[in-house]
């Protein structure tokens, strides 16, 4: 027997191993809060919005270098370039533009200018008009070059183009010796990383680089200068390294915490470790199961993962002091059968609730289901299997029986003042009913990540120099078909939709301005109707009598019409490939993945949007055009998720009342080990509400954990209701469990980021009302 | 079809054509010069000149145009290459070069350019920084040159003709040669014949020679008008 125990132990022991093992060669945090974005309603927003989030527009980054000294600023931008730019995480990197290829630009567009004509221009006194400007044109500073385009491009198509690109150039940049420079001072470095901005592993180490190299470069000219940065990776690693320290920070002081009450329960040191093995084994699992389904595991969910020792060692806790207040001596196995039951009712209403969340459509939110149902199960499978295994028969101690008597005549105080418990129960209620109604409710993705406020402000300014275009708000211009070409080329006609309703936007002062790939290429259909509309028969004869009319040559643009009869394909974005331009295209195009088909998405930037209603609606009256906020539609589908995890939980519920009541047959029963979870979560968030704080998703979350517990709480003590001595133990283990879990969540209260702020918040709260609410409940209804 | 940077880089050089050749102007005072002049002798005076103010009134013919265009201005220079291009007919127009930036205005907006974006147009303004600073040596490179000295005048003073033809590329697929004509060391007109033979021509008159900027005077002339096209 005792080498089947020995035997069964060390099982247990190599299993932690080798999930040990697992999670340390597989070992990837991410903190990519595109986890947390729903991928099924607005999916392809949200695609676009993912794919952007791992795009080259995160993965670039500007840095900023400064001083009185413009000399020396450009030298010190030049060699923090020098040192970056052969590190291997660097895709490229540029100080300035380099030499302008005009010829590729001209090789590009002269062929496909008669692709570029406004067909409603063509009148006779469009012609005209077009005839008074070549004529203005030839007199200026570039006249001579306009003659040498005329002949073959009277209505100065390609010209009109060229003008278009300077138009269209971001910010305030200019150039001086061959470097970017804004406002004189600012000398650019911009590079891109080859990986994700949220891949910490890739990025921790060229920041610190970049921050070693501008100290270098300083301290050689002077030591005055200013670095700053635009980097999406800066706050990815901020995020990470707040939420790593905090994780760090909590489990430290939540396990020196728990070690101290237990050294006071239960005195022995052996007992202490023994407590923890199933957590550690259940943690373990969950973790392994997350890495190998998903790759990685979110910070976040990691965060949540440290909140489960609340309720994993519940199992064990309510194990070892049933087994050590039990009357008689009969073996650890026994003391496990007999609260075997309470366990595997607690442990499924938990899985039952968190396995909800499996059918959302956040991946973030599923890796947390997977990791609290894994970890749960296997906690439980533990305390049941594993842990009887190892446990001696030790007897309680003085304090553990005091404590024990101490609750149980509590208790007994309580059921002969049914009005305390009573008042108890009612003014949970009532915190609720007044609570509930006042709720605010608010999406803003914030909640989630702590932003540095300082960074924020010198990632603003910086992007204010180079872009002026506002951050996280654009248009989306959706094009879909069989291959990826086809997809291109229908998102490059909706693209020329939303370019007219920008430029009527703009027109009417709803926008200051924007940026559009229009400017650089057409859509297929509108250079086809270009070419359509230059191909008129009559217009050759009208258009020499319009230039003629306005004192040129007859005859000068023969050249031109012979162009216009040659067949020129439609100028396509892979047709600048080789030109200046190409890079600046790439930020406009995003590729989607997924589906059947191709999807391409073509961005429009805009700033000082004056009216967003009005522009939305513009916007959105082009077929196959989205108005899009990233903000906003984050903030959109954390709404629909809050109130789809509501649904979720209230449906939870329904099944875990379902199961409970399948237990006990009895109504009263029933309720009482249910209802308290259910009070104590609805007291719990009225409570935060009366307070003031907004409510979000996570605190939502946060409810299925007040009610895993609370539920455990009510399900082992109804368990042992009619067993005096049961009971009492129970009763302390509940007790011995809230502490344990107040440890862990009050600590999470303090932490820095919102997200596991909001998370102990309602967590503690809810956990100490069930504490109170529990035993009053049963008392009331259903003890016996 | 030149390339657009060739093609641009005309437009430039067209523009900028004028300003060390009249950079000359100020320095040939003593009228009654009877020597002949040199090629020395006129880079020298053109390296020491210090300010310069001219009327200007240039004809653009070309085949394209059964009439000449013909703008009319005023020109400033002040060393050592700050130049500014005023026209006030027939529409305001402005061009400025200072600091490798070449600066366009008129009605019609405003546009900039970055010389050391565009190593072509450079090569054209330092061509002619080259012609100011009389350096012979990187003329030489640039141009063929040809001095003709024609006999004087019934003033008694001496005329030239100063053919100067490119010889690298890519002045050499647009410009055929630049003819500057004068008396003693003062320009008188300046004439740039294109490949294909469409030909500018621009006679300056009322050329101040010793003109001074005061501190004002710079920032005004020497910058683009309030409101695009406004002339000084």
């Amino acid at each position: 027997m005792a080498q089947r125990r020995g035997i069964s132990a060390a099982i247990g022991f190599v299993l932690l191993a080798v999930l040990a093992a697992v999670c340390w060669q597989r070992m990837a945090v991410t903190t990519d809060i595109t986890h947390f974005l729903a991928d099924e309603t607005d999916a392809k927003l949200a695609g676009i919005s993912r794919q952007l989030a791992q795009s080259e527009l995160t993965r670039t980054m500007i840095l900023d270098v400064s001083g009185e000294d413009a000399e020396a600023a450009r030298a010190a931008a030049r060699d923090l370039a020098a040192a970056l730019s052969d590190r291997p995480e660097v895709a490229w990197l540029r100080t300035g533009p380099g030499a302008f290829d005009g010829e590729a630009i001209h090789r590009v567009y002269f062929p496909h200018r008669t692709q570029l004509a406004e067909p409603g221009e063509l009148t006779d006194e469009g012609l005209r008009a077009a005839a008074r400007g070549l004529k203005i044109e030839l007199g200026r500073m570039t006249g001579a070059f306009i003659k040498k385009v005329a002949p073959a491009d009277p209505l100065l198509l390609y010209v009109g183009q060229l003008r278009a690109f300077e138009s269209a150039r971001a910010g305030g940049l200019t150039i001086e010796d061959g470097q970017f420079v804004v406002d004189g001072q600012h000398a650019l470095v911009m590079l891109a990383t080859r990986r994700s901005p949220f891949d910490a592993a890739a990025q921790a180490p060229l920041q610190l680089a970049i921050g070693e190299a501008f100290a270098a470069a300083n301290a050689s000219h002077g030591g005055e200068l200013v670095l700053e940065r635009s980097a999406v990776a800066r706050f990815a690693l901020s995020a990470e390294a707040e939420m790593r320290a905090d994780i760090s920070r909590i489990s430290t002081i939540s396990l020196v915490g728990l070690l101290v009450l237990f050294v006071a329960v239960f005195r022995k040191p052996a007992l202490m470790v023994l407590l923890i093995l199933p957590l550690l084994l259940g943690v373990a699992a969950a973790l392994a199961a997350c890495l190998i389904i998903f790759g990685s595991v979110h910070g976040l969910t990691l965060a949540f993962g440290a909140t489960l020792i609340g309720v994993c060692i519940d199992y064990s806790v309510h194990l070892i002091n049933h087994h050590m207040l039990a009357p008689r001596r009969s073996g650890a196995e026994v003391s496990a059968r007999r609260v075997a039951a309470g366990l595997w009712l607690g442990a499924l209403t938990t899985i039952a609730g968190f396995a909800g969340l499996a059918w959302t459509s956040f991946p973030g939110l599923r890796e947390i289901a997977v990791f609290a149902s894994v970890g749960v199960l296997v906690a439980v499978l533990a305390t049941r299997y594993w842990l009887p295994t190892m446990l001696p028969d030790v007897a309680a101690g003085r304090l553990q029986r005091a404590l024990a008597d101490g609750v149980a005549r509590v208790a007994t105080g309580i059921e002969r003042r049914r009005g305390l418990a009573v008042g108890l129960v009612v003014a949970a209620v009532a915190v609720a009913a007044i609570g509930l109604p006042r709720i605010r409710w608010t999406d803003d993705i914030k909640l989630l990540t702590v932003i540095d406020p300082g960074m924020l402000a010198e990632d603003e300014r910086v992007r204010e120099r180079v872009a002026r275009m506002d951050g996280g708000r654009f248009i989306v211009a959706l094009g879909s078909g069989d291959d990826v070409a086809a997809a291109e080329a229908a998102a490059l006609d909706v693209n020329d939709g939303v370019f007219a309703a920008l430029s009527a936007a703009q027109a009417a002062g709803e926008l200051g301005g924007f940026r559009s790939l229009h400017t650089f290429v057409r859509g297929p259909s509108e250079q086809a109707r270009s070419v359509a509309a230059l191909r008129d028969p009559g217009l050759p004869a009208r258009l020499d009598a319009a230039f003629v009319a306005e004192g040129f040559n007859q005859g000068s643009f023969a050249a031109f019409f012979e162009d216009v009869k040659r067949e020129v394909a439609a100028l396509r974005i892979a047709d600048l490939d080789g030109t200046p331009l190409a890079e600046v295209v790439r930020s406009f195009r995003v590729e989607l993945a997924g589906g059947s088909g191709s999807t391409v998405a073509v961005l429009s930037f805009v700033r000082g949007v004056a009216d967003v209603e009005a522009v939305r609606g513009r916007v959105e009256a082009v077929a196959g055009a989205h108005y899009f906020d990233q903000a906003a539609t984050m903030a959109a589908a954390y709404g629909r998720y809050r109130e789809r995890t509501l649904e979720l939980v209230v449906l939870g519920l329904l099944g875990v009342f379902g199961m409970v009541w399948l237990r006990y047959r009895r109504f009263a029963v029933a309720v009482a080990a249910f209802a308290p979870a259910v009070l104590a979560a609805g007291a719990s968030l009225g409570a935060l509400a009366l307070v003031g704080l907004d409510i979000g998703l996570l605190h939502v979350v946060a409810l299925l954990l007040v009610l895993s517990m609370g539920v455990d709480y009510g399900v082992f003590l109804a368990e042992t209701r009619g067993e005096p001595d049961g009971f009492a133990a129970t009763v302390l283990s509940v007790l011995i469990a809230c502490l344990s879990t107040v440890l862990a969540f009050g600590l999470l209260a303090m932490s820095a980021s919102p997200a596991l702020r909001a998370i102990g918040l309602t967590v503690g709260l809810g956990v100490l009302l069930s504490l109170v609410l529990a035993p009053a409940a049963l008392l009331i209804g259903g003890r016996r | 079809m030149p390339c657009f940077n060739a093609s641009l880089s005309l437009a430039l050089m067209m523009c900028l054509l004028a300003s060390p050749v009249l950079a000359q102007a100020p320095v040939a005072a003593p009228a009654a010069q009877q020597v002949a002049p040199t090629l020395e002798t006129i880079l020298s005076r053109f390296a020491a000149m210090s300010g310069l103010s001219a009327k200007f009134r240039e004809e653009k013919r070309m085949a394209l145009l059964a009439a000449p265009l013909v703008n009319e201005g005023v020109l400033y220079f002040a060393p050592k290459a700050r130049l500014a291009r005023h026209i006030t007919a027939p529409a305001p127009a402005t061009v400025l070069i200072d600091e490798g930036m070449l600066r366009f205005a008129d009605a019609g907006g405003s546009e900039s350019l970055s010389l050391d974006q565009n190593p072509v147009v450079k090569l054209f303004v330092d061509s002619f920084v080259r012609i100011f600073a009389g350096d012979r040596a990187a003329l030489d490179r640039m141009y063929t040159m040809e001095l003709v000295v024609l006999p004087a005048g019934v003033d008694g003073v001496p005329r030239w003709t100063l053919k100067l033809r490119p010889r690298v590329a890519p002045m050499t697929h647009v410009i055929d040669r630049l003819e500057l004509t004068g008396r003693d060391v003062v320009l008188e007109t300046m004439t740039v014949v294109e490949v294909g033979g469409d030909a500018t021509v621009t006679t300056f008159s009322e050329v101040d020679t010793s003109r001074r900027f005061t501190p004002e005077e710079l920032t005004k002339l020497f910058s683009l008008p309030p409101r695009a096209g406004q002339p000084r």
